[in-house]
């Protein structure tokens, strides 16, 4: 059985608002907290850095990925590092993906499972969720960059909407003074900022052959990850105003706990399900993108051209897995992005395109 | 072909998820707590007190039901903590209990004398409740103010939440919710204030009258009215408040609205204590005056000014003296201001604030203005050229010259 999806191609619009709402979701689900614990009142610059960093990241994989029209990362590393550690990296790439997408997951589950279907058992919601996930991935990723400019539109109407029921709330105080805890702690969040958001800066190294104008992608990438990168930033600011940093901290799910302290006016207030609604796109978005990366990665390990629906299957199977047995448990999922996640993510986002880049140097490609 | 057989599949799968649904609550099984108080009993146990709505009641007429039915049921239920109290309430309760739209909790004196931990920390962590609850310490029982019945509203809650947004005209009790007292717990240098709420003996209504201060889980003291809007003040708060002072040139007494207020807040070191110097601006309006004085004369307005300046600066010492002598700690946030403006030397001396505190030298400036008498261009004084008034008005003009 073969996907539907048979030439895709992605508009250099599409590109930008896909890079653009996976951006966001995740980091502001669990990386609001952990990064209030690192930094403090800093959270915010540190978002600022990891997108930064991003930015820096994206021109490099756009940069090397310009030099092999029409081949993913995956394909082409072993073309620059040779065969083996080229699929090797493509293995690790695969991994990688398959890991975001589980995070990705996990962390809407986990929403769902918190706040609003307190009593639904947690396995019912991640195999509803998954199904969903594998339905689109099946689709293809034109059909997910189409939703994507749903995912973008609706993070702009959740972000307008924090902003109103922020606006009688805000305290610039709370952010006051800059730098407090130095600059150690903020680079921490910077790091821990970067490997929320890593995954999704290496998908722009897979769906590169798929869009329109490849010599005019860097435009939309940059773009979609500045825009990306405002809408989380302000975010943190809008919870360290509303609630404090010390509050922030506090929480495991801070983006949620903001929305409990917000409302406009006296007419809009309970509406965290319906910001969650909003919410909602930008994550299947990307739990669907990062899904579609780790089976066109695995595919393209050995070979195979088009996406199967044993793979995608076989990942459904692994993402639901995955979910269930290592983040029912709040506090081991907790504990792992909080600690371990930053350092082994750190050397696939950076040392990956730093070493790729290296190699095209070297090779004067 | 393949196509539609699978999409088929998928949709028979998914009706066997949309059947029914672990989370439904119908609204006709449900208590809907509008407001809870937790007292702390003579063994050492919670009380809870829940105020729980009767919709049928609010649905008849506009003015609430029928005339004998009150519109609220309140319950109480003891457990060695929050959660078990709450848990034993379903042995009597007919519906589920839900907190998703309660509107305040009030702490009795008892609870909040002993320990307010185990409040914050199931309040906080319960994902039904809003972190826009506002809290509210009683001198008395929590539980009794929840059954009185008000005048106006139709539960006691509901009346709580609009006496509580009222305070902002009134100036005189610091209102809170219960994710800025939670923010100023977890705070290192500052101590949560809360709303103090006393039901008044000789009818059922209540009233927020001052604050309650906290020494990190226990109540360490509670603010007069004047404390308060001195709190107020310097925590950037007071919106709108009545000042009452008398009459510079013969003492009977004014009423004059705040309409603005500004606190600037400067610190600096000499040597290791800390100074700070309080720049507070006020403007008001003459809302109503008892004397005849003319404060279309500029004179007279100065002197005005500088007796509604000197009553604010009564009250911002008031409040000082009571953190700085009385109470003996940092509530109004002077450690935010060294802070923000000495933030390499606050993170030397933070652990020993509390006694640094103590020792501040604290100044106050008050500036006051009056641009506008409301609609009046002279006092109200009759044609009738009453002998009282002229003497009073000649007097005034005197002292004015």
């Amino acid at each position: 059985m073969k996907s539907p999806d048979k030439q895709a191609v992605i508009t250099n619009t599409q590109f930008g608002a896909l890079v653009s709402s996976i951006l966001w979701p995740t980091i502001i689900g669990y990386g609001g907290g952990i990064m209030a614990r690192e930094a403090g009142r800093d959270m915010w610059i540190g978002g600022i850095l990891g997108i930064v960093n991003s930015l820096i990241l994206a021109f490099i994989l756009i940069y090397v990925g310009g030099k092999f029209p029409g081949k993913t990362i995956v394909e082409y590393c072993p073309k620059l590092v040779g065969f083996i550690p080229g699929k090797a990296l493509g293995l690790l790439l695969c991994l990688y993906f398959l890991f975001g997408a589980y995070q990705s997951v996990a962390i809407y589950v986990h929403h769902m499972n918190d706040f609003l279907l307190t009593e639904t058992p947690f396995a019912v919601i991640t195999v509803i969720y998954v199904l969903v996930v594998c339905y689109l991935v099946w689709h293809g990723p034109e059909v997910i960059a189409r939703l994507s400019v749903i995912g973008i539109a609706a993070a702009l109407v959740f972000s307008f909407l924090v902003f109103l029921a922020t606006l009688q709330e805000i305290n610039f105080d709370r952010i006051l003074p800059l730098l407090d805890m130095g600059l150690a702690p903020i680079a921490n969040a910077g790091l821990t900022a970067t490997s929320f958001i890593g995954p999704n800066i290496l998908v722009i190294a897979m769906v590169l052959p798929l869009v329109k104008v490849k010599e005019k992608a860097g435009r939309p990438a940059a773009a979609g990850l500045l825009l990306g990168g405002i809408l989380f930033t302000f975010y943190f600011i809008a919870e360290l105003m509303v609630m404090g940093p010390h509050v922030t901290a506090l929480m495991r799910v801070a983006c949620m706990d903001l929305v409990r302290s917000l409302q406009i006016t006296q007419y809009l207030h309970r509406f965290e399900s319906f910001m969650v609604t909003l919410w909602y796109w930008s994550m299947l978005v990307q739990a669907g993108i990062l899904t579609y990366c780790a089976v066109q990665a695995f595919q393209q390990i050995f070979g195979l051209k088009k996406i199967n629906i044993i793979s995608v299957v076989t990942t459904g199977i692994l993402l639901g897995g995955l979910t269930y047995v290592f983040a029912f448990n709040r506090t081991l999922f907790l504990n792992f992005l909080e600690g371990p996640w930053d350092y082994i993510s750190l050397p696939v986002y950076t040392g990956i395109p730093v070493l790729l880049l290296t190699f095209c140097l070297i090779r004067r490609r | 072909m393949e196509r539609k057989l699978f999409l088929i599949i998928l949709m028979l799968c998914c009706s066997l998820f949309i059947a029914g649904c672990w989370n439904s609550r119908e609204i006709d099984q449900l208590a809907f707590v509008m407001g809870i108080g937790l007292d702390k009993t003579q063994e050492g146990n919670i009380k809870i007190t829940v105020q729980v709505a009767k919709p049928s009641t609010f649905s008849k007429s506009p003015s609430g039901g029928s005339d004998n039915e009150k519109s609220f049921w309140v319950a109480s239920s003891e457990g060695k903590t929050i959660f078990e109290a709450i848990r034993n309430m379903a042995t009597f309760s007919s519906r589920r209990i839900f907190w998703a739209h309660n509107k305040v909790i009030i702490i009795g004196e008892k609870m909040a004398r002993d320990d307010i931990s185990e409040i914050l920390d199931f309040f906080c962590r319960n994902p039904e409740l809003r972190l826009r609850t506002w809290i509210a310490v009683t001198p008395g029982e929590a539980g009794k103010i929840l059954e009185r019945e008000p005048g106006m509203e139709k539960d006691p809650s509901s009346a709580i939440e609009n006496v509580i947004n009222q305070t902002v005209w009134t100036g005189k009790c610091y209102r809170v919710m219960l994710k800025d007292f939670l923010e100023d717990y977890l705070s290192t240098a500052t101590y949560p204030v809360a709303a103090r709420i006393v039901s008044k003996d000789d009818s059922s209504n209540i009233k927020m009258s001052g604050s309650a201060v906290f020494n990190q889980n226990k109540l360490a003291g509670w603010l007069n009215e004047k404390e308060t809007r001195g709190l107020l003040w310097l925590k950037g708060q007071l919106s709108s408040s009545i000042m009452v002072i008398p009459c510079p040139l013969d003492g009977r007494p004014l009423s004059i609205e705040l309409i603005g207020s500004k606190a600037d807040i400067k610190s600096e070191f000499d040597g290791q204590i800390p100074r700070f110097t309080v720049d507070a601006l006020a403007s008001g309006n003459l809302s109503e005056q008892a004397c005849q004085t003319d404060f279309t004369n500029m004179d007279n307005l100065r002197k005005l000014e500088k007796a509604l300046a000197s009553a604010i600066k009564d009250d911002l010492e008031s409040v000082t003296k009571a953190a700085q002598t009385g109470i003996g700690l940092d509530f109004p946030g002077y450690n935010h201001y060294l802070h923000r403006q000495h933030k390499d030397r606050w993170h030397e001396l933070v652990e020993k604030w509390p006694g640094l505190f103590k020792k501040a030298d604290i100044i106050i400036h008050v500036k006051a203005m009056i641009p506008r008498e409301t609609l009046f261009a002279r006092p109200l004084n009759p044609v009738k050229h009453n002998n009282v008034n002229k003497i009073r008005i000649e007097a005034s003009n005197e002292i004015t010259r």
